[in-house]
């Protein structure tokens, strides 16, 4: 425990984790922190810091459809936390599992399992978004699928590597020559020892996926409207974006902070000290 | 070069070279004087943190990131302070005046190149005006004054077509291109087998008698001190505690410390013969195959080892020790053969059978960093173990705190995980789990290896001692035979994955017959002397 109080010391891990922290606030108490209704239509258009016709302030102003922007963003950390923070576990999970058996079992297993990574990973991700998002129509637990799938094999390549490497030590031998099953090996034996690095990598692959779905929102791949949708809140401002900026410039900015934060967070616990 | 020959070579005045904040004391060098003459080696020796490798670095200053010099002054020829010289000097002086002999030569060796323009890099460098066929004319020389065969063809060599001895020559043989005054030699023997060992030892000597370079040799062998050293110089934690003539240091060590370390060293005495071994078998080996795609690593190795007894298994890398082992433990699936333990064959067990009989035979293992899981605390490697060799969890824990008692821990140690713990501790854990399983075998493999001698020497008692109580048979894997004299009743020389001979321990160390044996105990360093007797007492 006291390596991650000696981590938050670091200047990265605590600026780092104080942005993602506040989304995440953002995202816990969406219906305590902003201050309209963010599917309510007002005055369309008010600039940041100003007042509409009926005299509500608007901090970060409104859009289009007169929607408050401030508000538009608190809901949207929900979709982006959420959704990127399910895709990515669920994409962990996939890959921990398919990687503990290549790098444990080796040989055949090991080979079937790496082609079929390497065939996925062959496909420009983006690509392979789209495929799957129009194939399945757009949703949440699509999206997650999607990512799931596409990050899966990156995944499954770290944890393998790592999971070979481990697989050499006397530790694992020893395990073997008590009757250790293949199981316990994997899960009690490798498994805590890759966290280091999958934690590091995990806070990097949080940030891809937020982009990622920043992006499909902005393709309008994302979640059905009008579920406030960072990315989404980028596409509608497009074409207004020379004569109103605070229309994409706010939703950039919550996204490049939430992935500074998490990248930010990753070098921090890189540098930290490996072992225990 | 026109320094009369007594003068020193190098002189290394009161140097003191601080720790980072932090370390488990403030100097890894502390106030430490010595000098090496031409025509002489001088054996630095100590365990390991005693900073006899950090006194070597500061010599060629080069000292590692973290550590700096605190006091003190390293003179070369009298005249130049290397401790406070430019770092530009420092480069134009390694290689031509100082130049450095390391202990992995394959790690030494870039693989990306033929090992000749390696050497011939070294007059590219120091002699830039010298034509390209001179160069090569003098690496060929010194190819063949290290006595390399056929240099031509090593010289177009790359470093992994070449054996560790002669990687280690080519070494040598950079180290020797400048002709520098003083050659820092670091563990140049550690990494290889004794044959190879004392192949290069003799080299080393040839060096200092016929080229009279002066040699600072660090090791922690006291048996390489004692055939190749003029003078030691003794270390520990940092300090020198005793220097001078090698005769002296030998036979009538001043300081306690010295005199702890020589009686640490295992002699190549075999132990007295204990009680006559026992009629019947632990564990019968019938022609015993293992292969490695299409190289036979075993070939119908057989033996039987008596119940209670040890059987020390002895040979160079490659011969199929470690091989052996790991076949008869299933690590690695036999080829062909049988391992009948309890008239049960043990190498042809599959399954759920395979797995409730793993706990008869259980492993010590070389590496006591890698051996145990970093993630888990003592206790519960322990008591895990004792339940999976059948106890009951509450049986297992208090097994668990017996055992690590037993093996000269606290019952405190088993809240810790393994990174609290210095080498030999960790061995004894080690120890520990393989007892935890209650087995009837014991396989150790190069489990002293990683150890200092006195660290070595008191894991050897714990499994002496252990072996004695409990009736355990013990199956010892080492390529020291000097380890293997201290434990064991029986021993078996490999080579090439076969057993050359076969035969109680006194018989191999003092007679052997096969050639092969004959040669291995010939090149044990330090055979011709004997440690003092140890009537005094380490203080």
């Amino acid at each position: 425990m006291s390596r991650w109080l000696a981590a938050l010391r670091r200047p990265t891990v605590a600026i780092g984790g104080l942005m993602v922290t506040v989304w995440i606030l953002c995202a816990l108490f969406a219906n305590l922190l902003a201050p309209y209704d963010p599917l309510l239509s007002g005055d369309p258009l008010v600039l940041p810091l100003g007042r509409g016709a009926s005299g509500a302030f608007h901090l970060l102003g409104t859009d289009l459809l007169g929607r408050d922007i401030l508000s538009r963003l608190i809901f949207g950390a929900r979709t982006v936390v959420i959704w990127a923070g399910l895709a990515t576990a669920t994409a962990y999970a996939v890959g921990i599992a398919i990687g503990l058996l290549a790098g444990f079992y080796g040989g055949v297993i090991d080979r079937a399992l790496s082609f079929i990574a390497n065939v996925v990973l062959s496909f420009p991700v983006l690509v392979l978004y789209i495929l799957i998002i129009v194939t399945l129509g757009a949703s949440g637990v699509n999206i997650v699928l999607a990512v799931t799938f596409a990050s899966a094999p990156a995944i499954f390549r770290l944890v393998r590597a790592l999971a070979l490497d481990i697989r050499s030590r006397d530790f694992i031998a020893a395990a073997i020559t008590q009757g250790e099953g293949a199981v316990h090996i994997m899960v009690m034996e490798i498994l805590p020892n890759t966290l280091g690095p999958l934690t590091v990598d995990a806070c990097l692959r949080l940030g891809y996926t937020s982009i990622t779905i920043g992006v499909l929102g902005f393709l309008g791949l994302g979640l059905p409207p009008p579920t406030p949708d960072w990315g989404g809140m980028v596409n509608d401002g497009r074409a207004m974006a020379i004569a109103f900026p605070h229309l994409v410039v706010f939703p950039c900015l919550a996204i490049s902070s939430l992935m500074l934060g998490l990248s930010l967070l990753a070098d921090g616990l890189r540098e930290a000290p490996a072992r225990a | 070069m026109d320094t009369p020959a007594t003068a020193p070579i190098i002189a290394v005045e009161h140097v003191s070279i601080a720790l980072p904040r932090g370390a488990d004391r403030r100097f890894a060098v502390e106030d430490v004087s010595l000098e090496v003459r031409r025509g002489e080696i001088l054996c630095v020796v100590g365990e390991s943190g005693s900073g006899k490798s950090v006194l070597s670095a500061a010599l060629m200053g080069a000292l590692p990131r973290g550590l700096r010099l605190d006091s003190g002054r390293v003179m070369l020829h009298g005249e130049e302070d290397l401790a406070h010289a430019a770092p530009r000097r420092l480069r134009s002086l390694r290689g031509r005046e100082i130049a450095m002999i390391f202990q992995e030569p394959m790690a030494a060796l870039n693989p990306a190149f033929p090992v000749g323009q390696q050497i011939e890099e070294m007059f590219a460098i120091h002699a830039p005006a010298m034509p390209a066929a001179e160069r090569r004319q003098r690496s060929l020389q010194l190819l063949a004054d290290t006595h390399l065969p056929d240099p031509a063809r090593i010289h177009r060599a790359y470093a992994h077509q070449l054996s560790g001895g002669q990687c280690q020559r080519v070494v040598i043989a950079m180290a020797l291109a400048m002709q520098p005054a003083l050659l820092i030699a670091d563990e140049p023997t550690t990494a290889l087998d004794v044959t190879t060992q004392a192949q290069i030892l003799r080299l080393i000597d040839e060096l200092k008698r016929v080229h009279r370079h002066g040699i600072l040799f660090v090791t922690h062998d006291f048996g390489v001190v004692a055939d190749i050293a003029d003078r030691v110089a003794v270390m520990q934690g940092g300090r020198l505690v005793e220097i001078g003539d090698a005769a002296a240091v030998l036979t009538r060590p001043r300081h306690a410390y010295t005199r702890q370390l020589l009686a640490a060293i295992p002699s190549l005495t075999p132990r007295p013969a204990g009680a006559p071994l026992s009629a019947q078998a632990a564990m019968r080996v019938e022609r015993l195959s293992a292969r490695y795609g299409p190289i036979r690593a075993l070939r119908e190795v057989n033996f039987t080892i008596p119940k209670g007894a040890t059987l020390a298994v002895v040979g160079e890398s490659g011969s199929g020790k470690s091989t052996l082992a790991k076949t008869i433990i299933r690590l690695t699936e036999p080829s062909g053969g049988r391992v009948m333990i309890d008239e049960q064959d043990f190498a042809t067990l599959r399954g759920a059978a395979l797995t409730r009989r793993r706990r008869l035979l259980q492993m010590i293992f070389q590496d006591p960093f890698g051996s145990l899981n970093p993630r888990r605390s003592v206790g519960d490697m322990l008591t895990r173990a004792g339940v999976l060799g059948g106890a009951r969890p509450a049986e297992a824990r208090s097994r668990a705190v017996a055992l690590i008692e037993r093996v000269g821990l606290k019952p405190e140690a088993l809240a810790r995980k393994p990174q609290a713990f210095s080498g030999g501790q960790r061995q004894r854990i080690g120890i520990a789990r393989a007892l935890a399983m209650l087995p009837s075998i014991v396989i150790a493999d190069e489990s002293v290896s990683a150890l200092d001698v006195s660290v070595q020497q008191q894991v050897l008692a714990l499994l002496d001692a252990l072996q004695r109580r409990e009736g355990l048979t013990l199956l010892f894997i080492t390529h020291d035979l000097r380890v293997a004299a201290q434990i064991a009743d029986l021993i078996a020389v490999m080579r090439r994955g076969e057993i050359v001979e076969f035969g109680p321990a006194a018989q191999i160390l003092l007679h052997p017959r096969h050639p092969y044996t004959i040669e291995l105990v010939g090149a044990a360093p330090g055979r011709a002397w004997q440690r003092p007797a140890a009537e005094e007492p380490p203080a």
